[in-house]
């Protein structure tokens, strides 16, 4: 057992993944509560054993926090410095996204990669561009040309149907 | 349906003669599926226009060396970094990541390519041998039976589980719930969409995987700063001794390699069973054989051997109902149908009275591409595993942009690489509240094909649940399955026992 002076440990951040689970699960019923039998029958019982177990998990965390053991403080375990860089990360990704549709594939896939790395502490000049160069343009070559996926395309990947005279 | 020793030996040298569609096939092949998102099927219908131009046996040559090179090489980024090139790798990436983290990424490599072409060259020779007996097990299992099978890899989450089995099954409930997304089964009514047409099919199953594991796991290589100074100095110099080990590793386990293969060739006989069912059975299966089972997902060989062997067993199995009963037994096999159908060929029964060639020609070919895939994949071990020396920096964008793109390739939304974002968050916590992604992954892979079945199966029965206990082969399973749950329960309290003072 804990002495009165040792710090409690955090266990609010295990409840994240039941709070999202019971949340969709909440959700599906909502939507599926007009349906025939045959359409919710295994979401139902699924769902509801889920509530089952995030039920006994309360308890177990609840019967921690009682007896002074753990504090409901989130954490997950990451000091700030990483923190700032995973969400700048995640923000990066977001922006790659929004930036797909105009600026098309190549592009967009350079300009993360350059930024990407650079967040993360990368300041070898040749190594960045190198990176943020070769890669896109292997993408465009076996990807768009070669493979002919239809990737968001943009300036570049029209500029170079354009000069070598490839079709849409 | 006889064959005789002197076509068989005919139609191996036929297959040899074709090396020149069948290496480019294996190169194609590894290449795409070490992207997660490129599946064989989505490369083999944009190279349509080629086969399709290519004589009966260069075409279907190529496209068997692309599929089982495919196959093959999900394993790699599973091994190395965490992240299944393919839904059939997503069990190896328990125990092969761990051997990379162990300093074993070349052995792990190794093992995963060894247990690939034996499973698949041993199961395309006894489909050779057995061929119009097996062709009869896609008859016989039916949806009744295939509830049963598919609870044999769900049970793999209370595997996973064992070390917290409350979360364990959350996390698993979780993803079964999360497989319920899209129109149903019979009325084809949309549930729990959030109003997106993207997801009326159901959760799309690259960018969860996506998501789950390649973009969580750069998440957490910022934290765990795995960079070339974390990992074992063994690891940055990659050296044949390694190799060798691998291949001393994969000798020592080859009856693992046998006997899972058996099972992924039997499980792809079914039709509509894939490799991910296969892959995530023979895992939870070798754990059960297993003398050793608290070993699993900590760097344990017959954790990578089992389920890649399984992968790749499949690969025959899923071509035996597509050539003898004309039922394609997955997505590549159906376009491999469709080059056969454009070439004036029935499959069926009748393609090994009016076409043995071809009928049998296919198992050949691909007894031959293993064959030629080994001196070929066995260096590629030793450059391959240089991998995980590359600086997190340079690493972590590289892995985001490339799968995010794969996201993408798979069904061509941009949806799909929002939604590989949306996942990559939701692993990422997962990971470091150790709730076990792989938990959520084989909820969300087996959660809709369960249900498939089980409406099937309770519809012939008219909703009479006893449905499921009306068949002797179904009936057997179940005991299988009952024993496979408390047989590990039982060891480990008799162990726990034991060890009491």
């Amino acid at each position: 057992m804990d002495g009165p002076g040792k710090a409690r440990k955090p266990v609010g951040q295990e409840l994240i993944i039941p709070a999202l689970a019971v949340g969709f699960t909440l959700y599906y019923f909502w939507t599926v509560q007009e349906l025939a039998w045959e359409a919710k029958a295994n979401g139902v019982v699924i769902g509801l054993l889920l509530f089952g177990l995030v039920a006994i998990l309360l308890v177990r965390l609840g019967v921690r926090v009682a007896r002074g053991e753990a504090s409901l403080r989130v954490t997950l375990g990451g000091d700030w410095e990483t923190d700032r860089v995973r969400l700048g990360l995640i923000g990066l990704m977001v922006a790659f996204l929004v930036a797909l549709p105009f600026l098309g594939t190549t592009i967009t896939l350079a300009l993360m990669l350059f930024a990407g790395m650079w967040l993360l502490g990368g300041r070898h000049w040749p190594t960045l561009i190198g990176v943020s160069v070769i890669t896109p343009l292997f993408v465009w070559a076996t990807l768009i040309v070669g493979l002919g996926t239809r990737f968001p395309v943009g300036p570049f990947e029209q500029a170079m149907a354009a000069l070598l005279g490839l079709g849409d | 349906m006889e064959l005789d020793l002197g076509t068989l030996a005919d139609l191996f040298a036929r297959s040899f003669s074709l090396w020149w569609v069948i290496i480019p096939g294996i190169a194609l092949g590894l290449a795409v599926g070490v992207l997660p998102g490129f599946s064989p099927q989505n490369t083999l219908i944009i190279l349509l226009p080629v086969t399709l131009a290519m004589d009966i046996e260069a075409a279907l040559a190529f496209m068997i060396a692309l599929y089982c090179a495919n196959h093959l090489s999900g394993g790699i980024p599973a091994i190395l970094v965490n992240i299944p090139g393919s839904g059939g790798a997503a069990a190896t990436t328990i125990d092969g990541y761990q051997m990379t983290k162990n300093g074993q990424a070349q052995q792990a490599l190794v093992l995963s390519f060894v247990a690939s072409v034996v499973g698949g060259l041993i199961t395309s020779v006894a489909v050779l041998a057995i061929l119009p007996w097996l062709a009869q097990l896609g008859l016989i299992l039916r949806s009744v039976e295939m509830v049963v099978i598919i609870l044999f890899g769900l049970t793999l989450i209370a595997v996973l589980a064992a070390k917290d089995m409350l979360k364990g099954l959350i996390g698993g409930a979780f993803g079964l719930m999360l497989g319920a997304i899209g129109t149903d089964q019979v009325y084809s009514t949309p549930r729990a969409t959030f109003g997106f047409l993207e997801l009326y099919d159901g959760l799309p199953l690259v960018p969860v995987l996506i998501g789950l594991f390649a973009v969580s796991e750069c998440l957490v290589m910022l934290e765990e700063k795995f960079s070339p100074k974390a990992i074992p100095s063994k690891a940055q110099r990659p050296q044949w001794a390694d190799t060798l080990d691998g291949l001393r590793m994969s000798l020592k386990y080859w009856w693992q390699i046998v006997w899972t293969g058996f099972l992924g060739l039997v499980i792809g006989v079914i039709p509509g069973a894939g490799a991910y069912i296969a892959s995530f059975v023979a895992y939870q299966q070798s754990r059960l054989f297993s003398k050793t089972p608290e070993k699993y997902g900590t760097g344990f060989p017959p954790g990578v051997i089992a389920p890649e062997s399984a992968n790749n067993g499949v690969t025959s199995g899923t071509l035996v109902p597509t050539m003898a009963i004309g039922i394609p037994g997955g997505s590549t096999a159906a376009v491999m149908l469709i080059v056969l159908q454009y070439q004036g060929i029935t499959v069926g029964p009748r393609l090994f009275q009016d076409n043995p060639n071809v009928a049998y020609g296919v198992f050949v070919m691909m007894t031959v591409a293993y064959i030629l895939m080994i001196p070929l994949i066995l260096p590629l071990a030793r450059y391959a595993s240089k991998v995980v020396t590359v600086p997190v920096h340079i690493i972590v964008p590289l892995i985001l942009g490339l799968t995010v793109v794969g996201a993408f390739a798979d069904r061509e939304y941009i949806f799909d690489m929002a939604l590989a974002l949306v996942f990559g968050v939701i692993g990422y916590i997962a990971v470091k509240t150790n709730y076990h992604v792989t938990s959520i992954l084989i909820g969300v892979l087996l959660g809709p094909i369960f249900e498939r079945y089980l409406l099937r199966a309770l519809r012939i029965g008219q909703g009479d649940i006893m449905v499921l206990f009306s068949s002797p082969i179904a009936n057997v399973l179940w005991g299988l399955l009952v024993i496979s749950v408390v047989y590990p329960l039982w060891r480990e309290r008799r162990l726990a026992r034991a060890a009491a003072p």
